[in-house]
């Protein structure tokens, strides 16, 4: 064998001694302990940070018979310290595994931390290393541990759960998911506010209730919307995607279901004056003509207009609401600036608003 | 160092990941946020720049067919070839140290934490090293292979666009935000492993498929063009620079079955296709350096395998002692002296060749 082929026979070897050098971090699953859970609190100014660390018997996501589940499916740890960064090290120094927080699925903020130095605590976070950018972020009525030590009667990892529950389609009515890469991106370009679904802890059915939002100008909680507001917020945001709608005539309620909604945002000028128009389109599917009402096409064009009535009163509520709180979750501001409206920013709170609905019924319920 | 040939075939993949590995690498270093959500047009500006160098590199390359830029220096600026040459490859040595530099910073902070920095940089130049050994056939060849990740790369890409908001990059910007070209220093920087590659062993495929070789270049800069426009789109203006690395960040933002346990998937794919690349380009750097200096010294080629042992060497004494605050201190300085004066000694060439066939008539 030549010099040469012994020198790339040594080159290779060394290569293969150096593939090895992944073994530095290798840390064995037994022993890792895998955040899913983070709560961030302030409490007398320190920052309290929970999180909840699944033992590895519970962490497969589908129930089986193979599957030996313990009880309890995580185990909650809570520390206290002046800042985040500290709060991790002693966690580190509490969990006897090595805590890997690159797989939180969820995030959930107390309204204090909110109402402060939200954006410093996130962009630690989005500074960890593999910590995912999709990660949800939510906000607590209260107390963000309360959430993350509440254990519900699931098999399944409550991080989990939450994450799916938040992303399905039917769910997006009253509770909109939003990532952590785009609560940052938002707050950082000012464009449109961010915003934070409310989580809270359903006791009476030991679960937990996704509804509500919590608006946000900059990285400051302005504001709280509650269920209904908050549904109105997605069909701007044109976010509802399947929905349950009802409306009232003559003290009888009339249902849809499947309403979906697609929202345009427009600057129009009226004499020498600019304003806001939304147009809404919407369609549904009518449950059921209640008693009283005769099966006629008048009665048909009465539920339209009523229900075109109602959401544009609706609307128009919801957007004297997020202007009143000078909060901009949909980009009102931004369409202004495209329209050439040089101090978007300061007229957005006071500029006038119209709202144009379209209701029209997709089909009719098989039902019916 | 192998004795070797390459066609158009296999030069053509190697041109494309080399423009695409520079244009993701130092995405940051191009388009910052005093350029705007705009910065796509940099990137249009430089392709254009790029158009004219390349039709100037086939006009060498019909004239003076199977000539490299060192000899076409040595031959056509007389004692400023001299000093241009090696000035030229002390260019090409530095942008692929940088090159492997991002790179395995890159490997360091994202997948291997706790692995010692220098055990992952000499891991890098193992490969790229016998990678460049066997010569710019077998690299053509690779990259050919690793052209079936391009796909990939553009389906990525497109999935990331569902994230993007559409009111951070409204059209509005383009004619009310003109900044960005006054950031001429930036406008060459992505491309300048093309002009590179082409000067140094493209001149067949110049001379007999530049119709591919342009419309190569033309599919990078839009993928490129996309990628940031993209990026710009996700994080906005003013959030593009919170990120070291902000091509891997948009791919950290494409939700693929979010619901399950796996989040990062678009992002572990993306970082093991712009590895693969970036192997590929520096390797074909040090092949670049090897045989230029090859050339201009006139070694034999059993010699040149030292030259390029040299090489290497240097280059990761280069790596191992580079602090963090060094690289960034250097890197933009050097990617803009790079770029500039590869293309303004192709110029040279280009004029310098002109003259002598206008005193020939």
């Amino acid at each position: 064998m030549s010099l040469s082929k012994y020198g790339r026979l040594g080159c290779i070897c060394l290569l293969l001694v150096l593939s090895l050098s992944g073994c530095w971090d290798i840390i064995p699953v037994e022993d890792r302990a895998l955040v899913m859970v983070m709560g961030l609190d302030r409490d007398d100014g320190n920052v309290r940070l929970s999180v909840q660390v699944p033992t590895i018997k519970n962490l497969i996501q589908t129930a089986s018979t193979f599957t030996d589940r313990q009880k309890p499916t995580f185990k909650p740890f809570v520390v206290e310290s002046p800042s985040l960064p500290e709060d991790i090290q002693q966690l580190e120094d509490r969990i006897f595994q090595s805590m890997i927080i690159g797989t939180i699925k969820i995030i959930i903020i107390s309204p204090r931390i909110a109402a402060g130095d939200l954006l410093d605590n996130l962009t630690i976070l989005l500074r960890q290393p593999m910590v995912s950018f999709q990660t949800m972020l939510l906000c607590a009525d209260n107390r963000a541990d309360a959430i993350v030590q509440f254990e519900a009667p699931f098999d399944i990892q409550p991080g989990l759960i939450i994450g799916k529950q938040q992303l399905s389609a039917l769910k997006m009515a009253r509770s909109f998911p939003i990532r952590l890469w785009d609560f940052v991106a938002r707050v950082d370009n000012g464009i449109t506010d961010p915003f934070l679904p409310i989580i809270k802890v359903d006791s009476e059915n030991k679960s937990y209730l996704l509804q509500g939002i919590k608006v946000f100008r900059r990285d400051k909680l302005v504001g709280t919307l509650d269920p209904e507001d908050s549904y109105l917020l997605g069909i701007l945001m044109n976010k509802v995607e399947e929905s349950y709608k009802k409306i009232n005539i003559a003290d009888k309620q009339i249902g849809f279901v499947k309403t979906r909604y697609r929202s345009k945002i427009r600057i129009v000028k009226h004499q020498h004056q600019n304003r806001l128009l939304i147009e809404v389109n919407t369609q549904g599917r009518l449950i059921q003509i209640p008693k009283g009402f005769p099966n006629r096409v008048k009665i048909y064009q009465l539920f339209k207009t009523a229900m075109e009535r109602q959401i544009k009163r609706e609307i128009l509520s919801i957007v004297k609401k997020l202007q009143r709180l000078n909060s901009d979750p949909v980009g009102f501001r931004k369409h202004m600036e495209v329209a050439g409206i040089k101090n978007w920013r300061e007229v957005y709170p006071n500029i006038p608003v119209d709202v144009k609905v379209h209701f029209k019924f997709h089909s009719l319920s098989p039902a019916f | 160092m192998q004795r070797t040939h390459l066609t158009s075939k296999l030069f053509i993949p190697s041109l494309l990941l080399s423009l695409l590995t520079f244009g993701f690498s130092f995405h940051r270093f191009v388009v910052n946020r005093s350029i705007g959500v705009n910065a796509y047009l940099i990137i249009l500006l430089g392709f254009l720049i790029t158009i004219a160098v390349l039709f100037m590199i086939k006009s060498l390359a019909v004239k003076y067919p199977d000539q490299s830029i060192i000899i076409l220096g040595n031959k056509l600026l007389g004692p400023f070839g001299r000093i241009g040459t090696p000035v030229w490859l002390a260019a090409v040595f530095l942008l692929a140290a940088l090159l492997a530099r991002r790179v395995t910073d890159e490997v360091s902070t994202v997948i291997l934490f706790r692995t010692p920095g220098l055990v992952s940089a000499l891991a890098f130049l193992l490969i790229v090293g016998y990678m460049a050994l066997l010569g710019e056939e077998a690299l053509g060849r690779l990259a050919s292979v690793l052209m079936a990740m391009v796909p990939v790369l553009l389906l990525l890409l497109m999935m990331s666009f569902r994230q993007v908001t559409f009111i951070n990059i409204h059209p509005v910007s383009i004619y009310r935000n003109l900044g960005y070209l006054r950031r001429w220093e930036l406008w060459l920087i992505v491309f300048t492993p093309v002009w590179i590659l082409s000067s140094f062993n493209g001149n067949e495929s110049l001379r007999n498929s530049f119709k591919t070789v342009v419309l190569t270049i033309t599919g990078g800069a839009l993928i490129l063009g996309a990628a940031s426009l993209a990026i710009a789109g996700a994080f906005g203006p003013r959030g593009m620079d919170r990120y070291e690395w902000p091509v891997m960040s948009l791919f950290n933002i494409i939700e693929f079955a979010p619901s399950y346990f796996f989040q990062n998937f678009a992002t572990t794919a993306f970082f093991f296709i712009l590895l693969a690349f970036s192997l590929v380009t520096v390797a074909a750097f040090l092949i670049v350096l090897a045989k230029g200096l090859n050339e201009f010294l006139g070694l034999t080629n059993r010699q040149a395998k030292f030259t390029l042992l040299l090489i290497m060497i240097g280059l990761a004494i280069l790596l191992v002692t580079a602090t963090q605050i060094n690289f960034k201190q250097t890197a933009n300085p050097i990617l803009i002296a790079g770029s500039f004066y590869t293309f303004g000694y192709i110029l040279l060439i280009w004029l310098s060749s002109y003259f002598q066939r206008s005193d020939r008539k």
